[in-house]
């Protein structure tokens, strides 16, 4: 999908640290509509920018990005810990 | 292993699921050596926090033995006995930074479901709905501990369980609510709801110097255990006579300084009042009943603070807003910033001054939780507080 956009890192008021912006443009395959279905599906550009800023902040701060025993599956799913080696391929996941 | 589940309203289960595993470098797996059931976990029984997932494990209030450490742990190793605090906090966020652990920024996977209900996101906590992060909770043999480097309190050698498992929560809240009345000498402070959070919160006023404090219930069982353990002054049974007309009579007309609501959302009251509030929760058109938060507000003296510790999880109705503008109420609130009080409250039990045992009426096995679920919920047998064992 073609896109452009611009990412800002600014200093927060009050020494609160740095504000990251993200601007981005794109072009959804079937115009509106497309975008409209994207976001049923959880994958429309700005929820998933929502959730890579929350995951670089994890990251930057304690160094990981948290796991829990139901958000590691796709879909709800009871917060039970996960079957056999799914947990290992997480673990790998989780190390970017 | 074994964990307590939820399987829909009012039915938990005692269920074989997969043990934990470590999932980031700085978890930690703690064999759960005793848990307790906490009235907040009777909302979730009751089905009236939203998120919930059939199959979900339950629990907050947790203790045990550190078996296994993820890479980046390095201040607890195999074999620490620990006490778990229930907000899951980072330690690295401005909110971790300024000690305000149960609005962590980083320890919500579900951030964007607590936004879109709430605005902003809190912490997540063990077993409380996906809301709150989808973590699996401490009712079970075992339990994983994110941020395990941060969180759990190391227990002095020679203190029992049943001293310390309460720092995981109950002990903590209860102290909150007490501080955030601003309490000077002379105070009078009144408590809506006299289960455990209720009574440390009556104990903690009293140390925190309280002058008189006033406990209410519906439950007489309750109300003389304020009374005997709790250093509270006089008890008021709301089933028998009007709370505002009382607490103007103890008070010399004024009302309490402060007011702390330790019911939340599924208060019980006038009974009209009950039915209003029971029909909208019932039809959606409010999450919760807020009868005890109203009554509160209404009774604290001009300019007085309403401190709110009973859990609430939505919207509410009739909410008495020109009380507290027109008398300039001040209403402090907040999930418990656990990891804040855990140190020092340790050394109050160490030196004595709060054993906080006494809340305790019935030990049960893991495998009875479903039984104790419907003790609590019913007070059955004066069912204060359930603890669990393996």
């Amino acid at each position: 999908m073609p896109n452009w956009g611009i990412v800002r890192f600014v200093p927060a008021p009050g020494d609160r640290g740095t504000e990251v912006h993200v601007e981005l443009r794109y072009e959804p395959p079937a115009g509106k509509l497309g975008a409209l279905v994207a976001k049923l599906f959880g994958e429309e550009p700005a929820l998933q920018v929502n959730g890579d800023l929350r995951r670089f902040k994890q990251v930057l701060e304690t160094g990981e990005v948290v796991r829990s025993d139901a958000s590691i599956h796709r879909g709800m799913h009871p917060a039970q810990p996960p079957v056999g080696d799914l947990a290992m391929s997480v673990d790998i996941q989780g190390g970017y | 292993m074994r964990a307590v589940c939820w399987e829909g309203k009012r039915k938990m289960r005692v269920e074989s699921v997969p043990d934990p595993k470590i999932l980031n470098a700085r978890d930690a797996i703690v064999r759960v050596t005793s848990t307790a059931i906490c009235g907040s976990d009777l909302h979730l029984y009751n089905g009236f926090v939203p998120t919930l997932e059939r199959g979900d494990i339950l629990g907050h209030e947790f203790m045990g033995e550190v078996v296994d450490v993820g890479r980046s742990v390095r201040n607890l190793k195999v074999g620490d006995r620990v006490v778990v605090p229930f907000p899951i906090a980072c330690g690295e966020c401005a909110a971790c930074q300024r000690d305000m652990f149960s609005l962590c920024e980083n320890s919500n996977p579900n951030g964007w479901m607590a936004e879109k209900l709430w605005g902003h996101s809190p912490c997540g906590i063990f077993g409380y709905s996906h809301l709150l992060g989808g973590f699996a909770g401490g009712q079970a043999e075992y339990v994983r501990v994110p941020f395990a480097d941060v969180g759990p309190l190391k227990v002095p050698s020679g203190m029992d369980d049943e001293q310390v498992l309460f720092l995981s929560d109950i002990l903590p809240t209860g102290y909150m609510g007490a501080e955030m009345c601003d309490i000077k000498r002379g105070d009078i402070v009144a408590v809506w709801g006299a289960g455990p959070v209720g009574q440390f919160a009556m104990l903690s006023a009293s140390l925190l110097g309280a002058e008189r404090v006033i406990a209410i219930d519906r439950f007489d069982y309750r109300l003389k255990m304020a009374k005997s353990k709790a250093k509270v002054w006089e008890t008021i049974n709301y089933e028998r006579e009007s709370v505002l007309d009382r607490l103007r009579e103890l008070t010399g007309g004024r009302g309490p300084d402060a007011c702390i609501d330790a019911v939340g959302m599924e208060a019980h009251g006038h009974p009209a009042m009950y039915a209003y509030d029971r029909a909208k929760q019932a039809l959606m058109l409010e999450n919760d009943r807020p009868l005890a938060l109203r009554e509160a507000i209404t009774a604290c003296r001009n300019g007085g603070v309403v401190s709110v510790i009973g859990v609430y999880s939505g919207f509410i109705d009739k909410f008495p807003m020109g009380s507290v503008m027109n008398r300039s109420l001040t209403i402090r609130t907040g999930q418990c910033h656990v990891q804040r009080y855990m140190r020092p409250l340790l050394e109050r039990i160490e030196n004595g001054e709060i054993d906080p045992s006494f809340v305790i009426t019935h030990r049960m096995k893991l495998d009875d939780a479903p039984s104790g679920y419907d003790m609590f919920v019913h007070k059955k047998d004066n069912c204060e507080k359930v603890v669990l064992t393996m």
